[in-house]
């Protein structure tokens, strides 16, 4: 490892001016010798820990000012310690975002207080890879100023588990919903198709009305009996039934209109919920998020609840991720409609309300979540985010819903997530997501 | 003060001189459909928008054929199937199945429970009117013509 100014050098300890005005007086110079040694051991030692250690340690600077750099962080970062020495973060690992995003990474870094804190953040690598990383930063005191000291663990790995996982319990939660969404597909697709035939036959119906009045044109032309060809025409009107199919021509269009609207929204929905997952983070319409989510589950809550949105139209685009936080809203939504079922029934008389709101609240948006259904219990509020703890049966959920949940909200967001319950009258969720400052 | 006249007793489908046909659906979309189509048969089409109404209808109406759908609020198809099936009274109705999604083990369920055809939605009149013929004469309606 290589450590910058300041430091203690053993030129320090030898400058005799130094030595005898500021440092504790030996009684003899083996003394001293023994002391510098021990010192000197202890420094050894010290180097030896950080220069061994799994994870990447930089100090810097509170102006974000490389002081020292050790061989993890080498290999992790592809810079060696003499070429980093003395240069700015925001020159290496933590680049600015965007040309106005200026030093507000490395200031954010620095930002963060308290000892034991860590963040997890997306680093840069030499040869322009991103990384991400789980800092764990510590402020030091040296004289009159600090040093930052920090330990960079890489979490690609488990970054790259927790996709997974997400995506497991993705294609999970596509394979139940979509015995639903072909149920609220093939309904529309029948009548659709029924009444197509249906205006068909009708269309054939008024060729033969249409054939008469032509006939009776011809008729009163060509100064033939009119009479006898009105009659066929009033035949064919009565034949045709006129009435009715004037009536229900029109319904039935408006119907499968109605139809191949229903279809093509919930084909939409499906298309925008089951985004690819992106890596970057994009300005997204939470509004339209939670609209297309509530109608790709529409089959899941239709029987026991109405859902009531009260959405902010002003909301400004949020930066997430489309894909993930969709699924999250999907797992709030499809527990919601189970919490209500679990307590009035799979058929009730009066359903049970889920709430769907949106608003901006301090400095990000917020996505209420709300239901009138059973209520978690106390002892089982603190487990919830737990992974694979579930209370439904076998088959209905794996337990990872709330659990993938928190991970996307707050890991990947540094958003939060909060839910109150009381048994028997409802819970509510509200995540809230961070807007840029 | 006017009588309000009593509701007429229903008309009983083994009475009517049509062979009547029991539809339950939860969508009046389907019904509506359906019954344009059927408009040039000669048979009784009579709606039912849930499982429970269904039953209701197929006991005091008794139909010569109940078509069910299965995805349904108050009584899944399902559930009225287990029932018309324990009714003594209705033992024998044909029993048609109409579903816009179900899974082997639906299937194999209503095998047991001696349905008579179960066919997925969206299916095409051909295919309903051929199992409707074997149970119920379904003539095609003449067009009317002034005497």
């Amino acid at each position: 490892m290589l450590i910058a100014e300041p430091t203690i050098s053993l030129d320090d300890l030898f400058d005799a001016d130094h030595a005898l005005d500021a440092r504790p007086s030996f009684t003899s110079m083996t003394d001293a010798i023994a002391a510098l040694r021990a010192a000197e051991e202890r420094a050894d030692w010290l180097q030896m820990v950080i220069d061994t250690g799994n994870d990447a340690y930089v100090s810097m600077s509170i102006t974000g000012e490389i002081l020292a750099w050790n061989k993890r962080a080498a290999e992790l970062f592809g810079w060696t310690a003499a070429e980093v020495i003395g240069e700015r973060l925001a020159n290496t690992i933590l680049p600015p975002a965007n040309a106005n995003d200026g030093v507000c990474r490395v200031k954010q870094l620095v930002a963060i207080q308290g000892a034991g804190k860590r963040v997890e953040i997306e680093a840069t690598t030499r040869d322009g890879r991103k990384l991400p990383v789980e800092v764990s930063i510590a402020p030091m005191r040296r004289g009159s100023s600090f040093v930052m000291n920090a330990f960079i663990h890489d979490i690609s790995a488990r970054r790259e588990l927790q996709a997974q996982l997400t995506h497991a319990q993705r294609m999970e939660s596509v394979g139940q919903l979509s015995a639903g969404i072909a149920h609220e597909i093939n309904t529309p697709t029948q009548y659709v198709g029924d009444n197509a035939r249906f205006l068909g036959e009708s269309f054939r119906d008024l060729l033969d009305v249409l054939q008469a009045y032509g006939a009776l044109a011809d008729a009163v032309r060509g100064g033939q009996d009119a009479q006898a060809a009105l009659t066929n025409v009033e035949d064919a009107i009565e034949a045709a039934e006129l009435d009715y199919l004037t009536d229900e021509i029109e319904l039935a269009i408006q119907q499968s209109l109605e139809g191949v609207h229903r279809v093509a929204s919930i084909v939409r929905a499906m298309k925008e919920f089951s985004h690819p997952g992106t890596v970057e983070k994009k300005p997204t319409n939470l509004n339209a998020c939670v609209r297309n989510t509530v109608t790709v589950a529409t089959n899941e809550w239709k029987y026991v609840a109405t859902v009531e949105f009260d959405l902010d139209e002003h909301l400004p685009l949020t930066p997430c991720l489309p894909g993930d936080l969709n699924q999250v809203v999907l797992n709030l939504i499809v527990n919601a409609a189970q919490a209500i079922a679990e307590k009035v029934g799979p058929s009730p008389k009066v359903k049970g309300v889920i709430g769907v709101a949106t608003r901006q609240a301090d400095g990000g948006v917020e996505i209420e979540i709300s239901d009138t259904g059973a209520g978690i219990p106390q002892d089982l509020q603190r487990r919830i985010f737990d992974p694979f703890f579930t209370t439904k049966d076998i088959g209905v959920g794996s337990g990872q819903g709330l659990a993938i949940a928190r991970s996307v909200v707050v890991d990947k967001h540094a958003g939060r997530i909060d839910f109150e319950s009381a048994l028997g009258q409802g819970t509510r969720f509200v995540l809230w997501l961070p807007l840029p400052a | 003060m006017a009588l309000v006249a009593a509701a007429a007793p229903p008309v009983r489908c083994e009475t009517a001189s049509l062979p009547c046909i029991l539809w339950v659906d939860d969508d009046p979309n389907v019904a509506a459909g359906l019954r344009r189509l059927m408009r040039r048969y000669q048979v009784r089409l009579i709606h039912a928008y849930d499982g429970m109404q269904g039953y209701w209808m197929a006991a005091s109406q008794r139909p010569d054929v109940v078509i069910t759908d299965l995805e349904m609020p108050k009584w899944p198809g399902m559930d009225l199937v287990e029932c018309v099936n324990m009714n003594d009274d209705l033992r024998g109705v044909p029993l048609i199945v109409i579903s816009g999604y179900d899974t082997p083990a639906d299937r194999r369920r209503l095998a047991e429970l001696g349905v008579t055809a179960v066919l997925s939605k969206p299916f095409v009149l051909e295919q309903l009117m051929f199992i409707l013929r074997q149970h119920v004469p379904m003539v095609r309606r003449r067009r009317r013509q002034r005497g």
